[in-house]
């Protein structure tokens, strides 16, 4: 695998969630978007990247409309709505907590107990 | 917020299906050709793109599939295959498919039936605000008959003084009235009720206005109504122009204020309140005057009906001092609160009781057609064996083949429930027609809405899972290697005991049925066998109410003798007479007697009944005279005042009948006491109820009597042939003497008894109808089950018929295996009968509930009904073919 990490499981929504929040995007530019900011660091699964986008729509969280991409073709913008917003709040609080302690734990030294 | 997001999100994806696909598609493809072109960008060939870029994307098809499911469409998907599946395979097996819905119909349909009445009667909220407060405060006697509501305006007043107790309290009196509007006048149901009336009901008014205060005929308000929509409607035809107009109540005229909301027809269950006009209460304020008034309070919020009784019990007490002893002790002895929440109905008093046990009847009746179904499918799916081994080796989780299975039986479920449904309505309606008139017009019907849908809803519901959990449960323990291997399975041990205990379960159920069904055909026959003491198949009642007429005095006795003598002059009438109570009018009333040098023990010692009669009221009953004579013609004002006795009068007061003869006696209390002379005595009848003799009556000159209010009365008829065609006869003499005579109503003496023992009779014949279907359902299980262990065992019984054994012994071994279920089922059924009939104590005559030789018929009924159900596979079993049935293994 080398630098290529894989995802944990359930982080793929909160990734789609912050970089919608960057400014509407279609799929495709979700994973482009995603690569550049992780600097390829990280192995999006691309096809579940649809059904994550159709979950997070079902709950209300994203909404959409069709427009046209770079390359004069129809595509389907995905947005955040309010409530969206409001849970990748939480959810990147939550994640700044949780990595946070676990980086405490990891860092953790005999000198430290 | 979100979940409403995921509704709309649900219900584009399943209304707007092939945009959802298209569009799932497009957005995947572009995603793909997107990503193509940047790796061409890169310096790919077009080639290497198209396969780096799919094999980066996985599967497409898959990545659909989870978009499918993100939405929850996939349950939806795999409804649609199940359903698809179940439909073939119910149609695989046509015959316990056609077994099946129509016992499920028949259980919806006999719950729906009896749900639907018993919610209009019982359970149904009226349709005003915070119903659950409303109570109707009535007052009850010493034997706990509370009354449908006696009151008065100081009582009235006394409760609405008590903030502590109640937000608000009206009263409301209703009644038929003859109503005139443009001239034409009709009788309509009408209630008077004091003006705060829609204000406590918070009911406003759809036209118009409702009343206020300053309507209160008590300060000299103007005469107002308020109409019903139904009246505004028929009468009106919803001109708006409807307010101000005026119309007559009993000839006193009112002015229209305002028109009722549709959904509201007053308080009265199967009763519209046409016309609604304010309470005159200074009529009622007489302490001493109790009438039949409705009191209706709003209670504050934690006040229980408990406190209210302890706390009003006290002021009644006080307030009833100056009634009748009889009449305090017989209504007035404590405060009795009802939660008038459903309304008011006397209906409801009569027919509780009966349509609760007949509702846990088709309670008892579908489950039994549960078990039933239960059991044929365990058998029915015995059969698949082979089908479900195969798909769970193709990968089908056990969770699947029950999903499936469950799918069948839903649909089975839904295919019997919408017929049984609308012949549930049908039936339902069937019954309130029957329901007595005289309670009132009754003018509700069952209909299909949202109450009674929810209802079969949930019946249904609850029918699947009773019926389809076991054989689903069974079904998906399948053990794949053998199934598939082997095409012939022999049935587990399981298999045949679940078979067993859910065949015995029917039978103890159905015994339980059949037990009570013939109690009720026992009563009813017991009842009909009694003898009331006189004639009853030759006699025509006809009632005449007199009030708000102007037959009174000397007119109305007038008009009695008259009609007596027209009435006797009719072809077929063999005599004809007149009484202010005949038999079950239910208008028998009570008076205080004093007898010189008896002692009464009690007050009840000393109550008499009293019926006034005209000359040949005996002779029209056929009421025979033991001692001395009738009432006759002689009994004229003037004579001397005479009275002929009951036999318990005359032993109960003078010992005996011959020394009865020419004593004297006084009716009525202290000063206005008469005092009457006995000049026969007459055979005991029965009066009020066919279950017990009517104590002590006497009966007096009805021509005599001075004091005459213009009470009800009715005109009796002995007919000499078929009564029932004398009716038209006696309506057409009546109408022609006196077209304005106000005739109640007219029927056969045979007639007020059946109604009479209505409840008995719905009982009956209900209780009977429901324990036939048990039994039915009880004779298809016991064939199922036997025909399925015969087929099963035919193999062993070639092998036995091959080694000797004749074919009377092969009847013998199928039949005992019957012989032992229904034992079983019925000690079981027995045993829960004698348990569980104890619930009809009170509703029974001449038997009690756990009477042993019925206990021993219902279990005989089902013994026989569960041998004949054996016939069939038991002949089978006698008539194995040995080569054949060794060839089958």
């Amino acid at each position: 695998m080398g630098t290529n990490t894989e995802l944990l499981q359930g982080t793929l929504e909160l990734l789609i969630l912050k970089s919608i929040a960057l400014g509407p995007l279609h799929g495709y530019g979700v994973l482009l978007r995603l690569q550049q900011l992780t600097r390829d660091t990280l192995q999006i699964p691309q096809g579940s990247l649809y059904p994550a986008l159709y979950r997070l729509e079902h709950q209300g969280l994203v909404t959409f409309e069709w427009g046209e991409s770079e390359n004069k073709r129809r595509a389907k913008y995905y947005k955040l709505t309010a409530a969206g917003r409001k849970r990748l709040r939480e959810e990147a609080d939550y994640w700044q907590r949780l990595s946070g302690a676990i980086g405490l734990v990891l860092a953790a030294e005999s000198s430290d107990l | 917020m979100q979940r409403l997001a995921a509704i709309r999100s649900f219900c584009r994806a399943w209304f707007l299906r092939r945009r959802m696909e298209r569009e799932m598609d497009e957005e995947m493809r572009f995603h793909l050709e997107a990503r193509i072109a940047d790796l061409v960008a890169r310096g790919l060939t077009c080639e290497d793109a198209e396969y780096q870029a799919r094999s980066e994307f996985g599967g497409v098809l898959r990545a659909k599939d989870e978009g499918r499911d993100a939405r929850g469409l996939r349950w939806v998907d795999d409804l649609g295959g199940d359903l698809r599946y179940a439909l073939r395979a119910i149609r695989r097996a046509p015959v316990f498919t056609a077994a099946a819905v129509a016992s499920i119909a028949l259980g919806i349909g006999a719950n729906t039936a009896i749900f639907g009445v018993l919610d209009l009667l019982l359970l149904r909220p009226v349709p005003v605000s915070a119903p659950h407060e409303l109570v109707h405060v009535t007052t009850a006697g010493d034997r706990g008959d509370a009354n449908s509501g006696s009151s008065n305006a100081p009582w009235f007043r006394k409760v609405a003084s008590r903030t502590d107790l109640f937000s608000d309290a009206m009263l409301v009196k209703h009644d038929v009235h003859k109503i005139g509007i443009d001239g034409r006048v009709e009788p309509l149901t009408s209630q008077q009720v004091t003006t705060n009336y829609y204000q406590l009901l918070g009911v406003p008014a759809l036209l118009g206005r409702t009343f206020v205060p300053s309507d209160r005929p008590e300060t000299g308000g103007s005469p107002v109504a308020v109409i019903s929509y139904d009246l505004w409607q028929r009468r009106f035809a919803g001109a708006t122009n409807v307010i101000g107009a005026s119309l007559t109540v009993d000839r006193q005229p009112y002015t229209i204020i305002g028109v009722a909301p549709r959904e509201f027809s007053g308080l009265v269950v199967g009763w519209t309140m046409d016309v609604t006009t304010p309470l005159d209460t200074s009529k009622y304020d007489d302490a001493r005057g109790w009438s039949t008034m409705p009191l209706i309070a709003r209670v504050k919020p934690g006040v229980t009906p408990a406190q209210i009784s302890a706390q009003l019990t006290p002021v009644l007490l006080r307030m009833s001092e100056g009634v009748t002893e009889r009449f305090r002790n017989r209504y007035l002895k404590r405060v009795s609160v009802e939660s008038a929440a459903q309304g008011l109905t006397d209906l409801r008093a009569a027919f509780s009781r009966p349509l609760r046990l007949l509702m846990g009847a088709v309670g008892i009746l579908l489950l039994i057609a549960c078990v039933n179904l239960a059991g044929l499918l365990v058998a029915l799916n015995t059969a698949r064996q082979h089908e479900f081994g195969l798909r769970a080796a193709l990968g089908a989780r056990p969770e699947r083949i029950m999903r499936q299975l469950f799918a069948e039986s839903a649909l089975l479920a839904v295919l019997g429930a919408v017929p049984g449904v609308i012949l549930g309505m049908a039936g339902g309606n069937r019954l309130l027609a029957v329901l007595p008139k005289f309670f009132g017009p009754v003018g509700v019907t069952v209909t299909a809405d949202s109450r009674v849908l929810a209802f079969a809803l949930v019946a249904t519901v609850a029918t699947t899972l009773l019926f389809g959990v076991i054989p689903a449960f069974q079904a998906a323990r399948v053990n794949v290697s053998r199934e598939v291997v082997r095409t012939n399975v022999p049935a587990t041990a399981t298999r045949v005991r679940i078979g067993r205990a859910l065949v015995i379960a029917q039978c103890a159920l159905s015994v339980v049925l059949v037990a009570g069904a013939t109690l009720f055909l026992r009563t009813l026959l017991n009842l009909s066998n009694v003898d009331p003491g006189f004639d009853v198949g030759h006699v025509i009642a006809v009632t005449i109410d007199p009030a708000g007429t102007d037959y009174e005095g000397e007119r109305l006795r007038g008009f009695q003798r008259e009609m007596i003598d027209a009435l006797r002059a009719l072809p077929g009438v063999n005599h004809a007479s007149v009484t202010t109570s005949s038999p079950f009018s239910g208008n028998i009333d009570g008076r205080r007697l004093s007898v010189p040098g008896f002692e009464p023990r009690d007050l009840d010692d000393a109550t008499i009944q009293t019926n006034l009669v005209g000359p040949g009221y005996f002779d029209t009953l056929r009421l025979p005279i033991l001692r001395g004579r009738a009432i006759d013609a002689r009994d004229r004002p003037g004579t001397p005042a005479v009275a002929v006795v009951s036999e318990s009068f005359a032993n109960r007061y003078f010992g005996g009948l011959d020394a009865a003869i020419g004593r004297q006696f006084a009716i009525g209390r202290a000063q206005s006491a008469v005092t009457h002379e006995i000049v026969g005595v007459a055979r005991e009848a029965r009066y009020q109820t066919l279950r017990e003799p009517s104590d002590r009556i006497v009966y007096v000159p009805v021509f005599q009597a001075l004091n005459v209010r213009p009470e009800s009365f009715e005109f009796v008829i002995q007919t000499a042939g078929d009564p029932s065609r004398a009716i038209a006869l006696t309506r057409s003499a009546l109408e022609r003497l006196r077209p304005d005579a106000p005739i109640l109503a007219i029927q056969t003496m045979t007639g007020v008894i059946n109604g009479r023992l209505l409840s008995e009779r719905l009982l009956a014949i209900l209780g009977t109808f429901f324990a036939a279907v048990a039994l039915m359902l009880a004779g298809v299980g016991v064939y199922g089950l036997l025909a399925y262990l015969v087929a099963r065992r035919l193999p062993e019984f070639g092998v036995r018929v091959a080694l000797g054994a004749r074919p009377i012994e092969m009847m013998g071994l199928t039949l005992r295996e019957n012989v032992m279920l229904a034992m079983i089922g019925c000690a079981l059924g027995v045993g829960a009968a004698f348990a569980g009939l104890r619930v009809l104590d009170g509703l029974l005559f001449g038997l009690s509930p756990m009477d042993l030789v019925n206990l021993a018929t219902a279990a005989g009924i089902l013994t026989v009904v569960s041998l004949a159900a054996a016939i069939v596979p038991a002949r089978r079993a006698a008539s194995v073919d040995p080569l054949v049935a060794l060839r089958q293994e």
